[in-house]
């Protein structure tokens, strides 16, 4: 019996005191109400909201914005499907890019609306910033899906088309409905220009006053507010923070931000798009560069785009001195070279795009005075500058002359020469009501779907038209 | 069942040499005592009285004894105090005669009787089958082919039923996918839980996410197993509770016998494998023709001038220029593959041992891919006393894996199938081409290196206590140690690792301990009631550790590790873990022999789970009727056995992420910036999911059980359904796991063992078939994973997309039904709606084997059969897309619509326009296949020769895998899953039935030779 009680002991002491034993913690993680429990952490939790609408910019929205425009310009010689269907103009309610594009946003508007929530624990010398911002990407992320996933803003109508839903709570049951145009393009305004009240000027890694002022800048062009455009490019222009960079292709591929850039998205060798440890290879250069260290070499460039250019104009300049064998990504000094990527096969590449490592260029200074000379010219006004001294200090930089008398048309030219490949080309046929190849400015088929997924989840989104 | 009579035991000299210094080591661990006096006698068999030869004779406690000769007849020299002799033979009943006065002693031996009286392991103890109430598979290792390819997994698909295995592809050392009656689950692992020797082991891929998942389960060595059980139903895998509701797979491994004198045994077998089918694509002229009329008919090339200028494209300035390649040449190797084993087993009254090595070197058929393992093996059993019983398994394992690309990369070699004809493989120089339209893979199968190393410790002691008459304690301790390492190299000549190289490493590290005690009471009260009590309680933990880094900027190819890299290029840890504690009882009650009754109790608690919500009670009842053992019956002497069982209890699942139940925030970075991300929304109600199964089943045997067998009907329904219950993405976060939803299977199961003729020729059949319909009950929302999705009142994954109506035949335009009421159809895609189209899980499967021994001679024939399941062609819109593109087409595609009236079911060709190219029901096709899967002839050489060399058994075999498989699907193999990279369990579970560049399966060829003495 000795024994017995022994081995019984033995089993009391395994069944006794165990609850403990489930007690498991993660470790790369913390509790959400740890998370937003102090000022420091909020800060923290703002950040992530950068990654996710850099994602959606870096991977689908600015190709969405140049391929959904392009005829002919890029010859796509990748392997993905979704720059097909952008190129094509046949996108379906089951297309992977505006589905990814639409998640990355509303996560990073759920997280501004999470800061919101808890700004009061925020502490007062900081938290205008913090708020400022969770304001700007709000107001950043309305403006890009109503501009994307709803017909074009109309400035002479009342906009009641549906748009997206405006969420601005982070309850996660909610199944909310589509929100107006007229309505969506409101809160984006009203969060903008509150967030440009709040944020700080010299920031320089995270948004600033002047990244909210560009921001609106180009709101205030799709809404026909001339003279609330002229003004906010020109506040940007004259705010001392920012210089032209000697020539075109020095404005781009900074590690940190160039002095051009009024708004880039931050990258650095350990966190980007488009490197290879596990993160996705979907970021602009990979599509963009045909060079040693990105050598996919998909989206040559071809002559129609050239075609644009006046003969010395330092925008179409194309080096034609790099090969395979010897050159490297840092001999590249013109804006297009001939590829020497893995599977270039002789094409011509932009150089905007070049090293995923690099900061993603989001408004730049080139454009406030592209932007300030059209709104001036509608306007009738000269808020800064004169149109036709805005075009020339463009034109200047690239190397060429202006004539004295400039038109609409002219402009509006000038603002593509500049702005190619840079995500703004959809956004300005559409508000200028040019077509895109045969297709009218105003075609459904340049308007992204409500993606599939969210409609079988959410019932009560409506789809657009065409899908 | 007695085909036992011809396996593994013969020779092969070549390894005498090595063997002799762990043979005598071995043997001196089981010298005999001293010897006195000779007992003589002859063996017959008790069925027709002829003479046995090879009978074992042992004096029972020793490891003294003989065999018998050819005329059946046996000399010991006995030794003091010997009481007894102890005969046995394969497929015969094993006696034991008391010596007495005799010195002549004669015996007879009986026909083992089949099936019936065997012994089965069920969770914590086992059982004699013919008082199981509940649902176990058991297959005898014996019995499964052992070729080429060294998993035992997928050596059992077929011989049971109601078990669907299906390997992923034809890559070696990936995940195999096991459903034991169907899909239980959405959200949390399908897989069944895998015991070893008492112990749960480490079953989930532990590689990297951007693969394939690799299979754990792999790293069992297949020559260690003895017998494998799978418990099916809810009264056999109750016990289990929590881990129970996939069905568990129970593995035993070899061990020494009480009495059996120490004999060894080498197995020696080579291999050469091949695909079981390829694929013809377009050769150059049909590739060209295609092609170009595809570019002229968008004007992408003048009038006739289509072929010109697509070879333009590739660099060459006229189609005489380039060179032809048939791309299916270079993706496939002649694999050759071998594996050598030998072990030593043996044991006295109270030491039993078994100690073994293995060495397996397989290559697979694709390029770059081979597999090569060593395993080493010591289960030590001793009889401390009368009370106290002692021992240890250890199990040490080291495992290379020579690793492709996921199937989704152009680096993958079945990709190349993709490529233009007219671009040469490899260049004058020997280099791969690297002027293709798509990446050459072969650069990367070149100059990669992919290395996945496994090193596995698997290990328990145990202890079992006779506390008193009846009374067992049993305490087992086991652990399991994994460590996987993946080593990968890039070369800056490929795509993926320019400019100047990349390399990475990963490495998990996966602890798994468990610590189980229990008690049994085994009582017979009177002389009609006898009772099994089993009751105790278990603990295990998991600790998982992963960590990696990576560097870039090599100073050459030659430079391979990351010290010589000039940047980083990642830096990751992560730590995570789970535990279980449970408890549990179990009671068997046996009436007069022919009532049976089960009944089992388990609470299980997880840390997975939210605090409230840990603990989940399981359970579960059976009843067993022999109506053999009744008076009414035994006038039909022709029905030997004949039990009617059924059962009802409810398991669960809980594999699912460590943290599902919290709210969570996670640590990450803005371009060096840390920043906290919120990664999951909390639900403190989280908890089991949990599946009520009935089964009712009849076990038969006629004839002296020549003929037996089962039949089975289950309805399982599994409620609570651990789900990632998809949320609007406008909410923040994709989906949050919760318990909603309900789904059903339902099936039916039927095995018999016939023995057709016995006797000098002997001829035995099985035959297995099984059914299961799964349906969801209720979900919330609809999800959609690919082309498969979920949705009330389908089967789990079905195929959802637009219906694919054929071609206009006015314009070539391809053609999509609007809606499924209808058959108006439309060319705007976007019009059509989508609709289920197919569906991917089989309507029954089975097998089909037949052996046959004569004199020396074995020979099994058996076949498999999955019937009914559909598969979608993901690549498809690249490869059978009536020339959209560059890819190489399948020749189908020349059918294309060329002008007004042409009748077919293939779209006009048009480059880039995307005529019919879009995902739809034109790519689905039936999966059904017949395959001869296994076909081994062996000879056994008489023992007349073989003892004369002091050779116990001496066989050589032949033997071939996957030989034929008649099937309609058109591509290489139709047995695939959806292998994928960055899949989640949910996706796992409901995508299948996609082929994607998937590798074919292995055809092989095997020489084998057993030996023991």
């Amino acid at each position: 019996m000795k024994r017995i009680s022994i081995i019984g002991f033995l089993f009391m002491l395994v069944l006794a005191g165990c609850d403990s034993f489930l007690d498991e913690k993660p470790q790369q993680s913390i509790d959400a109400e740890k998370a937003l429990s102090t000022g420091e952490n909020i800060r923290l939790v703002m950040n992530s909201a950068y990654v996710n609408t850099r994602n959606a910019f870096g991977q689908q929205l600015f190709h969405g914005a140049e391929l959904l425009a392009d005829n002919g310009e890029v010859y796509f010689q990748g392997t993905y499907l979704e720059p097909r269907e952008y190129i094509g103009k046949y996108l379906v309610a089951s297309s992977t890019w505006p589905q990814a594009a639409w998640q990355d946003l509303y996560k990073a508007i759920y997280i501004s609306n999470q800061v919101l929530k808890h700004i009061e624990k925020v502490d007062e010398t900081s938290r205008p910033q913090i708020e400022g911002e969770a304001l700007f990407i709000r107001g950043l992320c309305y403006f890009e899906l109503a501009r994307f996933y709803a017909p074009a803003y109309d400035a002479g109508s009342q906009n009641t088309a549906d748009a997206v839903p405006l969420v601005l709570e982070t309850d996660e049951e909610l199944y909310p409905a589509r929100s107006t145009v007229a309505q969506v393009y409101s809160q984006a305004r009203t969060d903008l220009e509150t967030a440009a009240s709040k944020l700080s000027e010299d920031e320089n890694f995270f948004a600033s006053r002047w990244a909210a002022l560009g921001v609106l800048s180009r709101l205030y062009l799709v809404q026909e507010l001339w003279a609330e455009a002229a003004q906010a490019a020109s506040d940007v222009i004259g705010s001392g923070y920012f210089e032209l960079s000697a020539t075109p292709f020095e404005a781009f591929n900074h590690a940190s931000n160039g002095p051009e850039d009024v708004f880039a998205f931050q990258q650095n060798n350990d966190e980007n798009l488009g490197s290879e440890n596990g993160t996705g290879n979907e970021g602009m250069s990979t599509f963009y560069a045909s060079t040693n260290v990105t050598g996919r070499s998909d989206f040559a460039i071809t002559e129609t785009l050239f075609a644009l250019y006046e003969s010395d104009d330092l925008r179409a300049e194309i080096q034609v001195d790099l090969n395979e064998e010897t050159s490297d990504e840092k001999d590249i000094k013109s804006l297009y070279y001939l590829g020497f990527g893995n599977s270039n096969d002789g094409g011509i590449f932009c150089a905007k795009w070049l090293n995923f490592a690099n900061n993603m260029t989001f408004i730049r200074l080139a454009e406030m005075y592209l932007t300030r000379a059209e709104a001036n010219f509608q306007n009738a006004s000269t808020i800064g500058d004169t149109p036709l001294n805005d075009i020339k200090t463009i034109r200047e930089r690239a190397g060429i002359t202006t004539p004295e008398s400039i038109d609409l048309d002219f402009i509006r030219k000038e603002r593509i020469r500049e702005l190619i490949f840079e995500g703004q080309r959809l956004h300005d046929y559409k508000r200028w009501e040019w077509p895109v190849g045969d297709l009218p400015p105003n075609s459904p088929r340049l308007v992204f779907p409500i993606p599939q997924r969210e409609r079988d989840v959410n019932e009560n989104l409506s789809q657009n038209e065409g899908y | 069942m007695s085909y036992n009579t011809l396996t593994d035991k013969e020779k092969m000299k070549s390894m005498m040499k090595k063997l002799t210094l762990f043979l005598l080591i071995m043997l001196m661990v089981v010298m005999g005592r001293a010897q006195s006096g000779t007992l003589t006698g002859t063996v017959v068999s008790d069925e027709d009285g002829e003479p046995l030869p090879g009978v074992t004779v042992v004096i029972s406690g020793t490891s003294i004894g003989t065999v018998t000769d050819a005329d059946g007849k046996y000399t010991v020299r006995a030794v003091a105090g010997a009481t007894e002799l102890t005969f046995s033979f394969i497929g015969k009943e094993t006696i034991v005669e008391r010596i007495g006065n005799r010195a002549i002693i004669d015996v007879r031996l009986k026909d083992e009787a089949i099936g019936v009286d065997e012994v089965v392991v069920v969770g914590y103890g086992q059982q004699i089958k013919s008082d199981i109430t509940g649902s176990i598979a058991k297959v005898s290792v014996d019995d499964l082919q052992k070729g080429a390819d060294p998993t035992f997994e997928a050596s059992l698909q077929g011989k049971t039923p109601g078990v669907f295995i299906e390997k992923s592809t034809g890559k070696l050392g990936e995940g195999i996918k096991i459903r034991v009656r169907g899909t239980s689950s959405l959200s949390a692992s399908n897989q069944p839980l895998y015991v070893v020797d008492g112990i749960i082991i480490t079953s989930q891929d532990q590689g990297t996410p951007i693969n394939h998942p690799t299979n754990p389960v792999a790293d069992l060595n297949f020559d260690d197993i003895e017998s494998i059980q799978i418990l099916k139903d809810a009264s056999a895998a109750a016990i289990y509770g929590s881990h129970g509701s996939n069905g568990v797979v129970i593995i035993t491994t070899k061990t020494g016998k009480r009495n059996q004198k120490s004999s060894v045994s080498v197995n020696y077998s080579h291999s050469f494998s091949e695909p079981t089918r390829v694929t013809d694509f377009l050769n150059k002229d049909e590739y060209l023709d295609l092609i170009g009329e595809s570019l002229e008919n968008v004007g992408y090339a003048d009038p006739g001038q289509g072929a010109l200028t697509l070879v333009q494209w590739g660099g060459y300035d006229s189609i005489s220029q380039t060179p032809e390649t048939n791309w299916n040449d270079p993706i496939f190797k002649d694999a050759v593959s071998s594996n050598l084993n030998v072990s030593i087993a043996g044991g006295n009254e109270s030491s039993q041992y078994y100690a073994g090595i293995t060495y397996d070197d397989q290559q697979g058929i694709l390029i770059g891919n081979n597999y090569q393992r060593f395993s080493g093996r010591l289960n030590l059993n001793q009889k401390v006393n009368n009370r106290l019983d002692v021992g240890v398994k250890f199990n040490f394992v080291k495992s290379e894996l020579d690793r492709a690309s996921n199937d989704n990369a152009f680096a993958t070699p079945m990709q190349l199938i993709a490529q233009a004809p007219f671009f040469p493989a490899y260049d004058e120089e020997g280099e791969p081409f690297a002027g293709t339209f798509y990446y050459n893979g072969l650069i990367t199968f070149q100059y990669d290196k992919n290395l996945t190393t496994v090193y596995r410790t698997l290990g328990n002691a145990f202890a079992n206590v006779r506390l008193f008459d009846g009374v067992v304690f049993h305490s087992v301790f086991g652990m399991d140690n994994l460590t996987q390492r993946e080593d990968e190299y890039r070369s800056r000549k490929t795509d993926d690792g320019s400019p100047a190289g990349k390399a990475y490493l990963r490495n998990a590290n996966v602890f798994n301990w468990s610590f189980d005690n229990y008690l049994t009471l085994e009582k017979t009260f009177g002389t009609i009631h006898d009772i099994v009590f089993t009751a105790g309680n278990s603990l295990q933990k998991t600790d998982r550790f992963i960590s990696r880094t990576g560097g870039k900027n090599f100073p050459s190819d030659d430079f391979q590790t990351i010290s010589s890299a000039a940047e980083s290029d990642d830096f990751y840890s992560e730590a995570s873990g789970f535990s279980y504690l449970s408890y549990f009882v179990r009671a068997n009650y046996k009436l007069a022999e022919k009532y049976l009754f089960s009944a089992s109790y388990r609470i299980d608690g997880s840390s997975k789970f939210g605090n409230d919500k840990r603990y989940g009670d399981f359970y579960s009842g059976s009843l067993g009727w022999i109506l053999t053992g009744e008076e009414f019956m035994q006038d039909l002497s022709w029905i030997s056995f004949l039990k009617l069982r059924t059962s009802l209890g409810k398991t669960g699942n809980s594999e699912i992420d460590d943290y599902g139940a919290l709210g969570l925030y996670e640590g990450r970075s803005y371009a060096g910036k840390p920043a906290l991300f919120p990664l999951q929304l909390e639900n403190k109600d989280l908890s089991w999911e949990s599946t009520t199964q009935l089964d009712v089943g009849l076990d038969f045997g006629f004839f002296n059980n020549r003929i037996n067998g089962e039949f089975d009907y289950y309805y399982k329904r599994t409620t609570d359904l651990l789900l990632s219950r998809l949320l609007p993405y406008t909410s923040g976060f994709a989906s949050i796991t919760e318990n909603v939803g309900e789904l059903e299977n339902e099936g039916f199961e039927f095995s018999v063992n016939s023995t057709n003729i016995s006797g000098k020729f002997t001829w035995q059949t099985s035959f297995n078939i099984a059914t299961n319909r799964n349906k969801v009950l209720q979900i919330v929302n609809p999800m959609t994973f690919g082309r498969n999705r979920v949705e009330e009142g389908y089967p789990v994954g079905v195929f959802y997309m637009k219906k694919y109506a054929g071609v206009d035949p006015e314009n070539g335009d391809a053609l999509y039904y609007k809606n499924a009421d209808s058959d108006e159809t439309t060319n705007n895609y976007s019009e059509a709606a989508d609709q289920v189209v197919g569906d991917p899980n089989p309507e029954f499967f089975g097998g089909l084997e037949n052996t046959f021994l004569f004199q020396g001679f074995d020979l099994r024939i058996f076949f498999q059969f999955v019937y009914g399941n559909e598969i979608y062609n993901e690549a498809g819109r690249f490869m059978s897309a009536n020339g959209d593109y560059v890819d190489n087409q399948t020749k189908d595609q020349l059918k294309r619509w060329q002008k007004p009236g042409d009748i077919t079911d293939i779209p006009q060709a048009r480059f880039d326009q995307a005529n019919g190219t879009r995902t739809s029901s034109r790519w689905i096709y039936d999966g059904s296949y017949l395959r001869l899967k296994d076909v081994t002839f062996g000879y056994t050489l008489p023992q007349k020769i073989t003892r004369k060399m002091h050779i116990d058994k001496l066989r050589i075999y032949f033997s071939g895998l996957n030989l034929l498989t008649w099937t309609d699907f058109p591509l290489y193999d139709p047995e695939v899953t959806r292998p994928n990279n960055n899949m989640t369990t949910t996706s796992q579970n409901i995508q299948q039935g996609i082929w994607y560049y998937s590798t074919p399966q292995a055809k092989s060829y095997t020489l084998g030779i057993n030996l023991t003495f």
